[in-house]
């Protein structure tokens, strides 16, 4: 069994995703969420209702959403170089993966938030509420769909990961095509399809319970 | 106190509200009547300004508040509470915690906060729910939440955008009893929008009814009821109104004189039939009949067919407008 003798790179590669995955996902999805919410309140109609700013974010937003990721890294080289010295290996990787994480998440969050019902938007400004209380009510009362957005957006970050091995980052991504791919071991490449599988379904298990125990209907 | 003064609102070229002024006195209870689409809710929601008018004024304890800033609208409006026919509690809050939550800018003391939601809750009857989630209550229980709820910051005013048109008749009534509790333990100004005559008659005392956002009538329900234009609506939940569906099976010739009576509070127990039988000579048919308590006030009506000669009908129907009792002839093609 091959997949035994390269158990050391194979928990390496894991761990390079899991940091990829990881940092990624806490800075993308924090500014997603501060964008996703910015967007559903500037909206025309909205309570900070700013047509100026909306348009811009709206704008950007699509840009960055629009562009496939491979391309992405490609385009963001010189940003990435910027912004932690390098544009290869993990560090290189995790520039491109937030940066393609924050508009999907953004997205996923405004239009669960645009799905709560206007009506209980009004109760709150009826009740004198401040902006601040206002978008408080808009993500405690939205808490099961964003859960269930976010964790969309982890296994989807976990996707794009596996492509990061094109800028040298490793992860379970180019450990599957380095060794099962181009030197045809077909244990390791079924071993990592069945990790992925795994990791995946657990991943979604967990959106799914903790959702299902932020719903209070 | 309150006081609308020359509002126009219109939505993309179309007018809902249409040079309304309108004036609230405090501690009355108001309802705001008409057919769907003749503007209520828009009129209302100008009121705590959910929808900015776009000319006239809100004046609200002397002061134009139309063009208030964010945070001064937000006291006014902690000013002028509302619910809604939908209820819209907080999903994710209990009961106790939907109350709790509108209390965070009034008060600061938990001690207090906890009192006053329990004492809320007291007042609505739904303290012994305090901690379930509002989808395990019914739509009668969830207005009483959303009713704590709005009076948790203390307002002088509640606006009701038909708070009972998604309840079952029992419910309707046990609603409007609270509300007049409160009208009267608070001194309350509750402004009720209501397309149901039930409403009405059970807890208005001042009517503005809109047509085409304009106001049609504004008093009490005798102005109402006597302004043809706005009889057959107060009439609405009436038996009388069954007349129309009725009439073929009643075996009626198209010659035949049928009025309606409509007679009010001490008319009702008048024996007006009797003396227009005795004293004019005319033959009564009584066909539908109907009383209703107005606010308290009892309402009644009558539809009966009248043969006698021509002379005599004319004189009983003077003797009958001279007791305050209207009649009217119905058409009955
Ligand atoms: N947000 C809006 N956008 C566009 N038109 C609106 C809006 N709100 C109300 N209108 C229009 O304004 C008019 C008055 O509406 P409003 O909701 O005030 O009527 P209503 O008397 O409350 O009717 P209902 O009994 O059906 O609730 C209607 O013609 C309606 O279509
Ligand atoms: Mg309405």
């Amino acid at each position: 069994m091959n997949i035994i003798t390269l158990w050391p790179d194979f928990l390496k590669s894991i761990i390079e995703t899991i940091t990829m995955v990881g940092i990624s996902s806490l800075i993308g999805l924090a500014i997603g969420l501060v964008i996703g919410v910015t967007l559903v309140v500037t909206k025309p109609g909205a309570i900070m209702e700013n047509p100026w700013l909306y348009f811009v974010i709206d704008k950007v937003t699509n840009f960055f959403r629009s562009i496939p990721f491979i391309i992405l890294l490609a385009l963001l080289i010189p940003l990435t170089r910027l912004i932690v010295g390098s544009a290869i290996g993990v560090k290189g990787a995790i520039v491109p993966l937030t940066f393609s994480v924050i508009p999907f998440y953004a997205r996923q969050v405004e239009s669960v938030l645009e799905s709560l019902n206007k009506g209980v938007v009004e109760a709150a400004i009826s009740l004198g509420f401040t902006n601040f209380q206002i978008i408080r009510v808009y993500l405690g009362e939205s808490l099961p769909g964003i859960i269930l957005a976010t964790t969309i957006t982890i296994i989807s970050l976990i996707g794009l990961s596996t492509m990061a091995g094109a800028v040298g980052a490793g992860g379970i991504g180019d450990f599957t095509i380095r060794y099962g791919y181009q030197r045809s071991l077909e244990d390791v490449t079924i071993v990592c399809v069945l990790f992925l599988v795994v990791f995946i379904s657990l991943i979604q298990k967990i959106g799914d319970l903790l959702a299902k125990r932020a719903s209070k209907t | 106190m309150l006081e609308i003064r020359s509002l126009s609102k219109s939505f993309g070229g179309k007018t809902a509200l249409e040079n309304i002024d309108i004036e609230f006195v405090t501690g009355r209870i108001y309802g705001v009547v008409g057919y769907s689409g003749a503007g209520k809710s828009t009129l209302v929601r100008c009121l705590n300004l959910l929808e900015k008018p776009d000319t006239g004024q809100v004046i609200y304890n002397g002061e134009n508040i139309v063009n208030f800033d964010n945070a001064r609208l937000q006291s006014v409006r902690r000013d002028m509470a509302m619910i809604f026919q939908h209820f819209n509690l907080f999903n994710a809050k209990t009961v106790y915690q939907n109350v709790e939550t509108a209390m965070a800018n009034t008060t600061r003391d938990k001690q207090a906060t906890k009192a006053k939601v329990l004492e809320l809750l007291e007042q609505v009857g739904m303290l012994e729910y305090q901690d379930q989630y509002p989808s395990r209550l019914s739509g009668g229980q969830k207005q009483r939440v959303a009713i704590a709820r709005a009076l948790a910051t203390n307002p002088k005013i509640l606006l009701c955008d038909e708070a009972t048109s998604a309840l079952d008749p029992k419910s309707t009534h046990e609603i409007l009893d609270l509300l007049k509790r409160l009208n009267v333990e608070l001194g309350l100004t509750i402004i009720v929008i209501t397309h149901e005559m039930n409403v009405v008659k059970e807890i208005c005392q001042q009517i503005i009814f809109l047509e085409k956002g304009k106001v049609v009538v504004q008093g009490g329900l005798v102005d109402l009821l006597n302004n043809p234009k706005t009889r057959s609506f107060i009439n609405s939940d009436s038996n009388l109104e069954k007349f129309d569906q009725i009439k073929d099976q009643l075996g009626l010739f198209s010659d035949d004189l049928v009025y309606e009576f409509t007679f009010k509070d001490k008319a009702v127990n008048a024996p007006y039939i009797n003396t227009l039988i005795r004293d004019y000579d005319l033959d009564i048919t009584i066909l539908l009949g109907d009383i209703k308590l107005f606010n308290g006030v009892p309402f009644g009506g009558l539809i009966v067919k009248v043969a006698g000669t021509n002379q005599n009908i004319e004189a009983g129907l003077a003797y009958l407008e001279s007791q305050g009792i209207h009649s009217e002839r119905k058409v009955l093609t």
